[in-house]
This record gives structure tokens, sequence and C-alpha cells, in this order.
């Protein structure tokens, strides 16, 4: 009798610690999945369109203020590397809020990092909200998962590069393409500027003021990503140019953060070194930059199936236009001294102070697509062998230009 | 219900052989015919490897017949109504003594209060109340033998197979033993087959005692022990005891004679291949 | 009396008869055997076989399942895929593959090496024991992928570290089981040989190591197995320098799922393989043992 009623009360504070541990797990989930849009937004982007109270979902604001009238010529360029980037007013393209309230899934491997402001920003400033979307998000996928998950629709938008995968997934009749593009360093092209791009130790060329590549075949070639990654790209092409093939190198994956370590110990002799990373090596005459991304060429960006971009366009118009006018808003040229505050948000979300932000050049935010940047690096993968087919997808079948066309121009595009 | 006249136990013609799939197939048992009365405690003597234990096994329904069948002939409702004693006890280390007994109680059905009533009250009559909470590990062969007998006792069977039981313990421990189960079987009177290296064993237990050929083990001779019940321990130190003894031992000795015989012919083999 | 009464057969709630017959497999000895192993054979060869023949059902006609998953062709490779995959007539494929044995069987003879030797110190020695039992204990429950960045601070990033991973798992299970097979060794044996004055090799030559060599097998073929897992794992994690690892981390992040599928096949197979030649080694050098029922006996 005494054993059996122990028992009971040892049942009942087990079934309690798990009921407690349950209940905590759940309320910290709560805590940090909800955005607070409302304050943040309004004080923060007093320009204009907003500040009004949306209860009567845009009726005066949508018909006689026209919501493209920020974006002018300047909003659609023509594609060519040494373009200005396409620009809008700040506030614009002003928000269209959905007639329904939609939920849109992104998917992302990272956050919080510099080159995910757009879609940080516009979560946490309220851009989403303004088009009455409810964005959730899910961390830690890559692209290659993100993908796969889009084509039933588990996933709306999922972010990467211009990657080997994609290209394999296009092939094999997935219907995922690129909708909108990413950054791209404003000085690329030009390696007397420090920045993200490939850093060699000096000692690996005979005259480390004018590096010759070729010196560097048979060397190690320390990179974070496989040959798949788009960051091959532009690596091959420096090499290229230089009369040799990447493959002639010795590839070691390290993890990015200890890319200086392993070049500052010899274990490889250049590293692909992206951003903030490189501030390590710079000014320090025993490494040296040897080539950049090339310029006006965002690598990557984010990418839909046809369940978003077919099935659901409005929405995707209303995500991709939010995504826009963040770029335009807070992440103009000149955003790391005219948009500190948002900045801070943005630090805020990666937990990392301030100055990392600020201390680091800034990267020009680009919607548009460029030219020819799918084919080129499908030219590159195929010479590394990481492609599953031997004929170039000519890039109308990556790219989907017309959801930031009509973001920007309207729905005739 | 139970018609007297029939036999519990009926062997007709029973055969066993083992690996009879193969081309060396060895023909351990019969063909054997044996009744066994109600209430009936018969032993069975023979040589080592003729079969004893392989018809104990038949009737226990753990093996079946080659050939031939065996009818078992029950009057009661009870699921367990043939209990089996092992030589090495077959009592598990991971129960107590008192689970160990409970153990065929409570897959027979029955409540755990009851059957905790029951264990206890058989593990008094074998003088194991103190131990009920221990582990068999801790106990020696005759306790363990104890808690094997009120295991199989416990379940209050029709028919109690023994195989061997003392055959691991010491002479004096094996004649308490003895003692022991006599008065048990004298209090209900079951039926016991009782299988034995031992003749005076099979002579101080049995009503009476079947001496078995050696391989294929087949019924030799069938005798009534001829002393009267209860019977007490000095019985062994009677002349008529050791007369009785002597005669059977003669039948026996020629069983293990031919049966050694045999080894050594199957040695020879061996040796010329 | 005859056999077949009426009266005293089948009433289960009174009195009745047991009857104690010869079943199928006394009256048809050599029958019943044999179709008893065509029938294990048949379930052995025919349940794989039925399975992958589902999958390429599912595969073929793009079952959803449970209403929720879809077996998309572009995502999912079929049997038949695989075993014709291209990818198997290359000769960078099975360099990979070959990478990934000699890691295991390197890192599978060092563990094991390693696990009987201590093993057996800690099985016949009381102060060894007292000496290592906690902290091998302690360092048993460490998940040892978990020790994979440790280990490529110590030994950089070449194949040591991998290899290692693998030897330190092996390690922890042999050595339990040899311990523990060595302890369990009877002390009956024990001192049979002692009343003939045997010295301290002579006991470990004659009694203790093939008294505990059985179990010792038991835990090299359970490491076997793990030894694949754990290649697998690091090969993952660290998918540069090749293996079947990297092959499916490949197919996964550049999109090709018969990649990944082959890979999965493949470490399968290395993995039965491996266990298969463990075992038979087993049985070479155990022939008293009895013989086991794990999977894959004919």
């Amino acid at each position: 009798m005494r054993g059996t009623r122990k028992d009971w009360w040892l049942k009942i504070l087990g079934l309690l610690l798990v009921f407690a541990v349950i209940a905590s797990a759940c309320g910290d989930d709560d805590e940090g999945s909800d955005p607070e849009p409302g304050d943040d937004a309004s004080d923060s982007s007093g320009d204009d369109s907003s500040g009004d109270d949306s209860s009567d979902d845009g009726d005066d604001g949508g018909e006689d203020a026209d919501p493209l009238a920020g974006c002018g010529e300047g909003a659609v360029t023509d594609l060519s590397p040494d373009r200005d980037v396409a620009r809008c007013e700040p506030g614009y393209p002003a928000p269209q809020p959905l007639e329904e309230r939609a939920s849109v899934r992104l998917a992302t491997n990272f956050w919080g990092f510099e080159f995910t402001a757009p879609y940080v920003l516009a979560l946490e400033l309220g851009e989403f909200e303004k088009e009455n979307l409810d964005v959730e998000v899910v961390t830690g996928v890559s692209l290659a998962d993100g993908i796969v998950q889009m084509e039933d629709c588990t996933v709306d938008i999922t972010v990467g590069g211009t990657e080997a995968s994609l290209h394999n997934g296009i092939s094999a009749g997935l219907t995922v393409k690129q909708v909108i593009g990413n950054y791209f360093p404003p000085d690329a092209g030009d390696t007397s500027i420090d920045q993200t791009g490939l850093w060699a130790r000096a000692d690996a060329f005979t005259n480390p003021d004018d590096p010759d590549l070729t010196e560097l075949e048979g060397t190690t070639l320390g990179t974070a990503v496989a040959l798949g990654s788009v960051i091959n790209y532009p690596i091959g092409l420096a090499f290229q140019e230089a009369g040799v093939s990447l493959l002639d190198l010795d590839l070691e994956v390290i993890p990015s953060a200890d890319l200086p370590l392993a070049l500052e110990n010899g274990a490889v002799q250049s590293a692909w070194v992206l951003d903030p990373i490189w501030s390590q090596l710079a000014d320090n005459p025993d490494f040296v930059l040897v080539a950049t991304q090339p310029p006006g060429e965002a690598l990557g960006g984010l990418y839909a199936s046809s369940c978003f971009r077919e099935d659901r366009r409005e929405v995707a118009v209303a995500f991709i236009r939010a995504l826009i006018r963040t770029m335009n808003t807070y992440l103009a040229e000149g955003y790391k001294t005219n948009n500190v505050e948002e900045l801070q948000v943005l630090a805020d979300v990666a937990d990392i102070p301030l100055e990392a932000f600020t201390g680091t050049p800034e990267t020009l935010m680009d919607w548009e697509m460029g030219e020819g940047t799918s084919e080129r690096a499908q030219g590159f993968f195929m010479e590394y062998g990481v492609l599953e087919y031997d004929e170039i997808i000519p890039e109308d079948q990556v790219y989907d230009r017309s959801i930031y066309l009509e973001a920007v121009r309207g729905p005739e595009g | 219900m139970t018609d007297t006249t029939r036999p519990k136990i009926s062997a007709r013609s029973v055969e066993r052989v083992f690996a009879a799939e193969t081309d060396n197939p060895v023909h351990a048992l019969g063909p054997f015919d044996l009744d066994i009365a109600d209430g009936e405690f018969c032993c069975i003597v023979g040589p080592s490897g003729c079969g004893k234990s392989t018809f104990l096994r038949i009737v226990a329904g753990l093996l079946r017949p080659s050939a031939g069948a065996v009818e078992v002939d029950l009057a009661g409702t009870s699921k367990t109504p043939i209990a089996m004693v092992f030589q090495d006890y077959g009592i598990y280390p991971w129960k107590t003594v008192e689970a160990n007994v409970r153990f065929g109680l409570e897959v027979g059905g029955m409540s755990k209060r009851d059957a905790r009533e029951k264990a206890l009250f058989w593990l008094g009559r074998l003088g194991l109340t103190e131990f009920r909470n221990a582990y068999p590990d801790k106990l020696s062969g005759g306790m363990r033998q104890r808690v094997a007998i009120a295991r199989a006792l416990a379940v209050e069977p029709e028919i109690l197979l023994m195989d061997e039981p003392f055959a691991a313990l010491d002479a004096q421990l094996r004649q308490i033993l003895q003692e022991e189960l006599l008065a048990l079987w004298e209090a209900d009177k079951r039926t016991v087959l009782f299988i034995t290296h031992s003749l005076e064993e099979a002579i101080v237990l049995g009503d009476r005692v079947l001496v078995m050929t050696a391989r294929p083990g087949r019924m030799l001779e069938s005798v009534q022990v001829p002393f009267d019940r209860p019977r007490t321990p000095e019985l062994r130190a009677e002349p008529e005891f050791n007369e009785f003894k002597a005669g059977l031992w003669d039948h026996l000795k020629l069983q293990v004679e031919q049966y050694l015989n045999e080894l050594r012919t199957v040695e020879e083999e061996g040796d010329e291949r | 009396m005859t056999n077949t009464d009426p009266n005293t057969t089948v009433d289960k709630r009174g009195p009745r008869v047991l009857r104690r017959e010869p079943g199928v497999a006394e009256i048809k000895p050599r029958a019943h055997v044999r179709n008893r192993k065509a029938a294990e054979r048949a379930l052995a060869i025919g349940v794989p076989a039925a399975l992958l023949l589902l999958w390429q059902l599912a595969h073929h006609y793009e079952w959803n399942l449970l209403g929720y998953w879809k077996i998309d062709q572009r995502f999912y490779a079929s049997p038949y895929e695989i075993v014709t995959s291209e990818k198997l007539r290359e000769a960078d494929f099975w360099r990979d593959v070959w990478t990934s044995t000699r890691r295991m069987l390197i890192g599978f003879a060092l563990g094991a090496g390693a696990g009987v030797f201590i093993g057996l110190a800690m099985g016949m020695s009381r102060l060894v024991r007292a000496a290592l039992d906690p902290l091998l204990t302690a360092l048993y429950t460490v998940p040892k992928l978990a020790l994979l960045p440790l280990f490529l601070t110590i030994f950089g990033f070449d194949e040591r570290p991998r290899v290692m991973l693998i030897a330190v798992t092996v390690f922890f299970f042999v050595w339990i089981s040899t311990m523990a097979a060595i302890m369990a060794v009877p002390e009956g044996y024990r001192e049979a040989a002692m009343s003939f004055g045997v010295s301290r090799w002579q006991m470990f030559r004659h009694v203790l190591l093939p008294g505990s060599l059985p179990q010792i097998f038991v835990g090299l073929r359970i490491a076997a197995g793990v030894a694949v897992l754990i290649l697998i794992g690091v090969e993952l994690v660290i998918p540069s320098q090749g293996g079947i690892g990297s092959l499916i981390e490949r197919g996964r992040t550049l999109l090709i799922p018969e990649l990944t599928y082959v890979g999965i096949a493949l470490a399968a197979l290395l993995g039965l393989l491996f266990t298969l030649v463990v075992r038979w080694i087993g049985r070479l050098l155990i022939p008293w043992a009895p013989e086991d029922n794990a999977p894959g006996q004919g």
C-alpha cells in the first residue's frame, strides 16, 4: 500500500515536470518568434505612405496617390555590368496591402548577417505588415533543401546563391526560379580596395604587388563551400583570366571564420574570404587581395517555385515590393551613415555590436538579376563536374524578372 | 467424473528420434509402453542417455513423440495440470523466491493477492518463508530446489513431473529432500513421475520402479515396491530393502554394461575413420 | 481403451485428455526441415525484395503515402535507378567508396586493437580496472561525433581526425564487451587452471582468451556496424576529401537525389559486408561457440 502511494506521487511529480518543461518551451517560442511590427515600423519610417490608420485597407491612399510615383527611370536598368544599381525614392514602391491577409513562409540558412538585411528589416520594421503579409521565417535551411520544400508548397520562398543545385533542380524539372537579386560589393572588380574576394599569402607570389595567379597552381585553396557553390564562379573567373583552372588547385573546405587562421599558418595559400571576415586580413602586408566578385553582378537572391510565383502571384509581388521598398528606404547608398537606427535593429537581431556593421564598407543592395550570371556560372559548374546535364540552361528558365518588374512598374510590367 | 480404471498417463508405442532429417538419426526412445495410475508415484531408472528425460518431456508436452502417442487423463480444469521440476532448478535468478513461486500462479491467471497468499503457503511448507524476498543467487542448491518444488506444487498440478531433481545435491541433503517430498506427497497423493539415476531413491520414493533399457530406451522391467507407506529413512537399513535393491541392480547393471559397450564401439568406429 | 472416446476428449471445462502425438515435424522430418529452411530463405530474400518492389512501384506511380508524403520522382530515386546508376561506372565514385572503406578498416583496426587490449587488461587486473574504469565509463557516454571539432584541432584537416574518431568509437564498444567477457569467464575455469599451477600468461592463453572470445566478437560485430555509422556521420559533417558520406552530402547540396540514394545504398552494403566479414572471422576463431542468428545468415 505504501509503495503504491509513493509511486502515485512520483508519477504526478513526473507529469508536472513534463508539463513545466513543455510550458516553458512554448512560452519561449511565443516570445521569440513574434515580431512586434506596429511601433517600430511607424516611428522609423516617417516618410510618407505609413502613418495613416489603414483600417480601411488603403482606400484613401490607393487610387489618387500613385504608389509607383517614386519609381522613375532609375527603377529599371539595362542589366549591364557597369550600370548604376536600380533605385526608387525612399518609401517606394508604396505599400498596396492585400485585400486578404496572406501568410508567407521564408526559408533561409542565415539570419542577421548584413546580406540578410532586406528581409530581416522588412520583417522587423513592419514593411511586410504594410502589405498585409504574415511572414514566417524558418532558418537553417540550405538552398537545396528549400528548393525541394518549395516544390510541394511547404515553403514559399527561399534564399541562396546562383548555385549548381538550383540549376540541377531546374534541369530535373523543378519549377524554381530566381525572383530577386541581392547585392554586390560597390567596388567589385577593383583589387586595390580591400573587400570580399580571393585573398592570398603575399609570399605565394614572386611579386606580391602584381600577383600572378598562375603561381597558385598546385597550391591549396581554402573555401567554406564545396564546388557547387556560386563562389566558385568568381574564383574560377579570376583564375580563368590568368589561364588556370580552379581544378588545378587543391581545394580544402574550411569553415568561413577559420580561413584567416588557415592563411596565416600556411595551411592554405589562398582563400575566398567573405564580409566581414576579410577585414582581419586587410592592412596586413602578409596578405594580398588578388581577385574580387565581378562588377555589377549579384550572385544570389531569393527563389520561388510555381506555387508562389504563379499560383499566388499577387502575394509574391507584394512580398517582393516590401523587399524593394526596404532596400530603397533603409539600405540605399549611404545607409551606414543615414540609417544607423535601422542597422541597430539588424545588430540586435544578429546579437552583435553595431560597429560590426558600421565598421565595414557598404554593399550595394540590388534587386535586379544582372545579365548572364547564371549562364556564366553554369559554364564553370560544368567544368567542375557538378552539373547533371551538358547543355547550359538559358537564363529565362532560371530567372523570373517579371515579379520585381511588376513591383516597380505595375501589372503590365 | 474420473474413471478409476483408466490410467492417468498412458503411453502407447512412443518413440523419439533426434536429428531425424539427417543421415545420422539418433533413436533415443522406444517403442515404449506405460500406464500410470492416478495417484501413483512412479520412478523411472535407467542408464544415461536411455531416453528417460525424453519421455518425461513428451509427457510434459515440451517435445512431440516421433511415433505413438501419450494420453494424459485430466480430472480438473486447471490451466496448469502438469508441473515440472528440473534438475538444474529452472528457477529465475531475476525473480525473488516468492516471485518465482508466484510465477506459475500469475501466468495461470490468478489474481496477485491470491497468488501471493498461495505462494506464502507453499513457501511455508517448504521452510522458505524467511527467504521469500531473497534472490535465488543467495541460496544454497538445496534451497533452490525447494523453491523449484514449491513453484511446481503451488499450482496444485494433477501430475508432477520430476527430472532428476536431486541429482546435483549432496547425499545428506538429498535424503532430507526425499523425506520432505515423501511427506508432501503423502498429504495429497498426486500422480508423480520421477526420473532418477539412483535405484535407492527410486525404491524409497516410488510405488513402482520402472527399469529402462539402454538406448533406444524401452521398458525392461516394471516392479511394484513391496514396502508399506508411510516410509521412513530407516527403511534403507532393512535387509529386505537391500535385497530388493540388489535384485533390481542386476537388471540395471546389464543395461549399463550394454550402454558402455555401445559407446566403445562408437568410439572404435570413430577411430577407424 | 480407445484413443477416441468422445466423452473425454474435448470439453475444456471438465475432465479432458491431453494427447501427445507426433506433429508434422516428427512424421516427415526431412521434408519439414527442408520446408522450414526453404521458408526461411524465401523470407530472407522475399521480404527485402518485396520492399524494393514496393519502393519501385511507389516511385513509378508517384504514390501519395498517407495523403501527405508524395513520392516525387524528381526527389526520390528508384531501386532500378540506383542499381543502373551512371555513377557506378565512374572511377571517381569508386575512389570515394575506397576512401571510406580504408578509413573504416584502419579506424576499426586501431579501435578494436586498443579496445581488446585495454579490455583484457582491465578484465584481468583489479588495479587496472580501478584506475581506468571511472574515466572510461564517463567518456563512454560522450557522443563521439561531438569530439570531431576537438580532433580537427588536434590532428588538422587530413585523414587522421576521421580515422581517429572511428577508432575511438569502436574502442569503447570493444573495450566494454571485452572487459565484461573476461570477467564473465566462470570462476570454475580459472580455478581448474590454477590447480594446475598455470602462469598468468598460460591462464590468459588457455582459459581467459578462449573463454571470452565469443563475447568479444559480439562486441566487435556491434562495433563494425557502428564504425560505418560514425564513418558516414563524419563524412557528412566534413565532406571534403571524399568518401561515401560526402557523396550523400554532395547529392543533397547539388540536388542530385540519385547520388544521395546510391550513397546510402552503398553505405548499407558496406556495413553489411563488413559485419559479415567480422562474423566470419569470429566463426573461424571460435569453432566451439554456438551459431548465432544475427542478420545475413543463409
